[in-house]
């Protein structure tokens, strides 16, 4: 992989929130990509331990309609 | 004590006697296996993608905290076989919910009003704690005529587009 990744730090750890909630959707959409689908790891730079709590709320917001599943860009 | 948390839609386009009724018909549900703690209409939403063919639906917020943990696969049940619930989504939580407002539904003629809540959305108001929440009639929190509220936010994010198109 040749390109570094933007961010060296984690979201999370920097402003010192450790559980995220589905339904705020305002601070998961900035993890998730103009189609609607989960930026990776390496992109974002967030720790592992809340990149699996992040997805598991984006996944409960998908699934109750608060965030889409995939979209067509531009929407 | 285990406390778990509900989410559904209904289906919006029920008049306010009708809503009230399968709120009601829901907390009598939960109310025989578990003590309800709080409940919170969000109002009319626009939905991320159509179900049923509607592309709107009022949410509703259930709190309640239960012993029986076994008992609420009945109550999972009941909300799917309800023609009116659109969908449910039952959550564990680890501690105590503390009432937390996140969205309020904005009336769309007032233009200052609508200009004020774009700038506000998305901050958490915090109401007061639940400990006096323990009455068998929880109101819900006030809600202005019902009205549509469209998410149209850019993403401020841009990705790489060399990943994208890998």
């Amino acid at each position: 992989m040749a390109f570094v990744s933007k961010r060296k730090y984690c979201y999370f750890k920097e402003n010192n929130i450790t559980e995220i909630d589905y339904k705020d959707v305002k601070l998961i959409r900035r993890f998730v990509t103009e189609h609607g689908k989960i930026m990776p790891r390496r992109v974002t730079g967030t720790s592992s331990k809340m990149h699996r709590k992040l997805v598991r709320a984006i996944k409960r917001a998908r699934n109750i309609a608060l965030m889409p599943y995939a979209t067509v860009a531009g929407d | 004590m285990k406390y778990f948390e509900t989410l559904y839609i209904v289906n919006p386009n029920f008049e306010q006697n009708r809503l009230d009724t399968i709120i009601k018909d829901v907390e009598e549900n939960v109310g025989k296996f578990s003590k309800v703690i709080s409940q919170n209409i969000w109002g009319k939403k626009r939905l991320a993608y159509k179900i049923d063919n509607q592309k709107y639906g009022t949410f509703v917020l259930l709190n309640f905290e239960t012993d029986e943990g076994s008992k609420i696969v009945g109550f999972e049940s009941y909300m799917k076989l309800n023609t009116s619930v659109l969908r449910a989504q039952t959550i564990r939580l680890k501690s105590r919910p503390v009432e937390t407002v996140y969205e309020k539904p904005i009336p769309l003629d007032d233009e200052n009003k609508l200009k004020q809540s774009i700038e506000d959305e998305g901050k958490i108001v915090k109401t007061s704690e639940d400990s006096s929440a323990n009455d068998e009639s929880t109101e819900p929190v006030k809600v202005e005529k019902t009205n549509v509220i469209d998410e149209a936010e850019p993403i401020a994010e841009s990705v790489d587009t060399e990943t994208e198109k890998k």
